[in-house]
């Protein structure tokens, strides 16, 4: 295959006077799958988006480089010539379906927009032209989703109708943007299938932006790793992540969490346990109607001893996050919630306000979980303002000082805010919130999902040490199953509100006995180990 | 002082506009405030036979002073001047306090501006400068007790509405929607024909009728923020719900809340040189900048008077306005100077 259809050479990108993109080359050939992975701050999705100008000018220059797309030179090419190319010769997907759509049109619309822009056709003729489209990306009852708003589809589908927008003329090129970060481990799987069979059948090259080293590895025939902005190596697949010869990218493949929890001590007792725990939401209450309940957790029961992991895996919507609230009674649940032996769900407030410094929670988001007007100290020292009045303001600071050297993080950075720290370090500082008041059990939501690899499985490491050194139960809720392999002792899963196994980790990740659990095994494309 | 403090005024000044506003505000302002000692139809202090007198401040008698009568001096008699003239006497620099009949003043009135009155007079013989370092003061003085006060209710409801939300969000939106509804014109015109207005009494029935403009913004920014995963981690923590709304909610709502505040500031001052200019305000014996326009409007021939009303409330607005943005922008934390990240 010679057939070169776009060639990146020296591509510098600046923003301001920040250099993103520093002389980087890339190249795809037609037919080809290539990847640029690397982490967040990498560059990768500025030179990807730069191949269509869409970076915001004049903000952002290109200093150096040529990028030459079917044999026309992209930089400097006229408004016209770019308007004819995006969504003609190059499709692209993005990252986030939720937002990517418009939602005050229909799908049929949308996909029939682009038609009649770059191919002149009708109102008719672009309707079964779109219906067509979604027919091929398996899109389910695609006569009656052509009619469809994109709040009425769920994620996988908006992104199946991103695919079928970008496959509209079809195009020599897709650029996909991290296609399937925002979706479910099995909706994953089909998304990344569906790619591959495009680019069989059609022929149509596929440049994947990706942080993830198991999609690139089932998907990419060629890798470029990038850096920093620069590409640090570049390679086949295969050779690529059997004999890596960078340091970064040695880096990057070891940085997926691994290891195993720790063994539970002997005799360790029951720090918290639910029997029939029913979490349930109102909804639909007209003013005089009758009120309907959506059952979010159908009745379960747990429990989880010092030292001890139970991890919660489920997709979204499978009432994962509901049980992690309810537990802490976050929000209101029916059924016995039991904290060392005695039943708290029906405690006054008083008496659950001097519980809570032993059950604390870490939210999935580092930006959304501190408040951006606090200092690091404000925040970490909260719970002892409330719990712990006694302090003086120099005891707290040590009690601070402490929590903050616990999750490795510099005692000095104390009156700094939130928004000066990378996400790694927000969820350090939100471990250390939680770490403060000594508690015996700390809810985990998500904890890793929001980071990059290698800094997830610092996190990881961090979390088991804290585990060892101070016997905390956790109960960890994720979707990813590499990170629960790493810290879960024992693991439920749960699907629609619904139990559908439980047990042992090591016994349910080498024999699952459910099909659901097979399948999101199947999904998660753990790594041999 | 606390790190985010200083962050802010550094912010601030970092704002050269907003700064300098705030400079020359400030001077008028302190200048203003000690009004009393630049336009005065009474000394400041006089030595008079080895006795200090201190006029701005005491009524002395005539007799006092070594005159016949034993009423109040007027030190602008020239009986008076003669009996003061040998003692060492400290005369303000305008020599006309606001409500100053200057009997001598060459007919007719409005009298154009001189040497004696720099500005003019008005159609009553009062000195306009006189006039309008009053008028500055006390309608500054309204406008920032309106905007506190008004600030103050208008942040307590929305902050109660937005955070429990419900049944409490549901009634208090309804009570507010229809105290907006009421006709505040008529509502004022007939407050003050039952009773006399004073300050007090008119920043009180304007303050009750101007809290709902802050009510909405601090109710929206309540209601995205009850939901935050930190609000969220505060009570995991057992932190109680008035704490919660102070520490952490309400920081979040000061900007936008903070946007609103020049404009309020502004309104109410422009309100009340409004009600004061169709009658509707402070009785005659305040110095009212909206009197004067009254005035001006009368006695067209008369450009001094409409000219320096107006120049002294642009003045006045523009330079709360640039203040008003210098402090929001220094209260968002996402407009920062020579901040770093470190990864």
């Amino acid at each position: 295959m010679t057939d070169r259809i776009l060639e990146v050479d020296n591509l510098s990108v600046k923003f301001g006077d920040t250099t993103v993109v520093d002389g980087v080359s890339f190249y795809l050939n037609a037919g080809e799958i290539v990847a640029l992975v690397g982490e967040s701050g990498s560059g990768k999705s500025v030179s990807a988006l730069s191949v269509l100008q869409l970076l915001p000018y004049p903000q952002a220059s290109h200093p150096s480089g040529s990028i030459v797309l079917g044999g026309e030179e992209m930089l400097g090419a006229s408004k016209a010539d770019l308007q004819a190319i995006r969504g003609g010769e190059v499709g692209m997907i993005f990252q986030e379906p939720m937002t990517s759509l418009n939602p005050l049109h229909t799908v049929g619309k949308q996909i029939g927009e682009t038609l009649r822009v770059h191919k002149g056709l009708t109102r008719r003729e672009s309707r079964s032209k779109a219906l067509g489209l979604l027919e091929r990306v398996q899109l389910p009852d695609p006569n009656g989703k052509l009619d469809a708003y994109p709040h009425q589809l769920s994620g996988g589908q908006r992104q199946r109708v991103m695919i079928a927008m970008a496959l509209a003329n079809s195009p020599k090129l897709l650029i996909a943007d991290e296609p399937t970060t925002a979706l479910d481990v099995t909706i994953q799987a089909s998304i990344l299938e569906l790619l591959k069979e495009l680019n069989r059948d059609m022929g149509m090259a596929i440049l994947m932006i990706s942080h993830d080293l198991g999609i690139v590895r089932r998907m990419a025939g060629r890798v470029y790793v990038m850096n920093n902005g620069k590409v640090v190596e570049n390679g086949p697949t295969e050779q690529l992540f059997t004999k890596p010869e960078h340091t970064y990218t040695n880096h990057l493949l070891n940085s997926r969490p691994s290891g195993r929890p720790a063994p539970l001590l002997k005799d360790n007792n029951e720090i918290v346990s639910a029997e029939d725990l029913q979490v349930g939401y109102n909804i639909g209450k007209g003013w005089f109607g009758k009120s309907e309940q959506f059952i979010a957790v159908q009745p379960m029961s747990f429990s989880v001893s010092a030292g001890e992991t139970l991890a919660v895996v489920g997709e979204s919507g499978s009432g994962k996050t509901s049980l992690g609230l309810a537990t802490l009674k976050l929000i209101p649940s029916s059924g016995r919630i039991c904290y060392l032996g005695s039943n708290i769900q029906d405690l006054k407030p008083a008496a659950l306000k001097n519980l809570r410094r032993n059950m604390q929670m870490v939210f999935q988001d580092p930006y959304g979980s501190l408040s951006p007007r606090l200092t690091v100290r404000d925040i970490v020292a909260e719970g002892l303002s409330v719990h712990e009045r006694h302090l003086s303001p120099a005891e707290v600071d040590a009690r601070v000082v402490e929590a903050l050297e616990e999750v490795g993080l510099e005692a000095s950075w104390m009156s700094r805010y939130p928004h000066e720290f990378s996400g790694g370090q927000r969820q350090r500082i939100s471990l250390a919130r939680a770490q403060v008041l000594r508690p015996d059990f700390i809810v985990l939501d998500e904890p890793t999902s929001a980071l990059d690899m290698s800094v997830q499985s610092q996190i990881v490491d961090l979390l088991r040490e804290l585990q060892q050194r101070h016997q905390l139960a956790y109960l960890f809720i994720s979707h990813d199953l590499a990170v629960v392999r790493a810290l879960a002792h024992r693991v439920m899963v749960m699907k629609e509100g619904v139990v559908v196994e439980q047990g042992d980790a090591e016994q349910l990740f080498e024999r699952p006995q459910t099909a659901y659990t097979q399948a999101l095994l199947d999904a998660a494309l753990l790594p041999e180990d | 002082m606390s790190p985010i403090n200083a962050r802010r005024i550094a912010n601030f000044r970092a704002n050269r506009r907003a700064l300098w506003s705030l400079r020359i505000f400030l001077v008028l302002f302190v200048i203003t405030l000690c009004a009393e000692m630049i336009a005065n139809d009474r000394p400041i202090f006089m030595v008079l036979k080895g006795k200090l007198f201190v006029p701005m401040l005491i009524d002395y008698s005539e007799t006092e002073l070594g005159g016949v009568l034993p009423s109040a001096a007027d030190y602008r008699d020239p009986f008076v001047a003669d009996l003061i003239s040998e003692g060492l006497v400290l005369w303000p620099l305008i020599r006309y306090s606001h409500n100053t009949i200057n009997w001598d003043v060459e007919l007719p009135l409005p009298h154009p501006p001189d040497g004696e009155h720099w500005l003019g007079t008005d159609s009553s013989g009062n000195d306009v400068l006189a006039k309008l370092i009053y008028g500055f003061r006390l309608s500054v003085l309204f406008g920032l007790s309106m905007t506190v006060l008004a600030s103050f209710i208008g942040i307590t409801v929305g902050a109660l509405q937005g955070y429990f939300g419900g049944l409490t969000d549901l009634i208090g939106q309804r009570m507010v929607e229809i105290w907006t509804g009421l006709p505040v014109l008529f509502v004022l015109i007939i407050l003050n024909s039952i009773v006399e207005p004073t300050f007090f009494w008119m920043l009180v029935t304007l303050t009750l009728f101007s809290w709902m403009a802050l009510t909405g913004v601090v109710r929206a920014e309540f209601l995205r923020a009850r939901n935050f995963e930190f609000v969220r981690a505060a009570r995991a923590m057992g932190v109680g719900n008035l704490t919660i709304m102070l520490r952490h909610v309400l920081p979040n709502a000061m900007t936008a809340a903070l946007t609103y505040t020049p404009f309020l500031l502004n309104s109410s001052i422009a309100t009340l040189t409004a009600l004061d200019f169709l009658n509707l305000g402070l009785p005659l014996d305040y110095p009212s900048l909206g009197r004067l326009l009254t005035q001006a409007q009368a006695n067209l021939q008369a450009p001094w008077l409409g000219l320096s009303v107006f120049a002294t409330l642009a003045t006045m607005l523009t330079l709360l306005i640039f203040v008003g943005e210098g402090v929001r922008d220094a209260f968002d934390p996402r407009r920062t100077i020579g901040s770093t990240r470190h990864d």
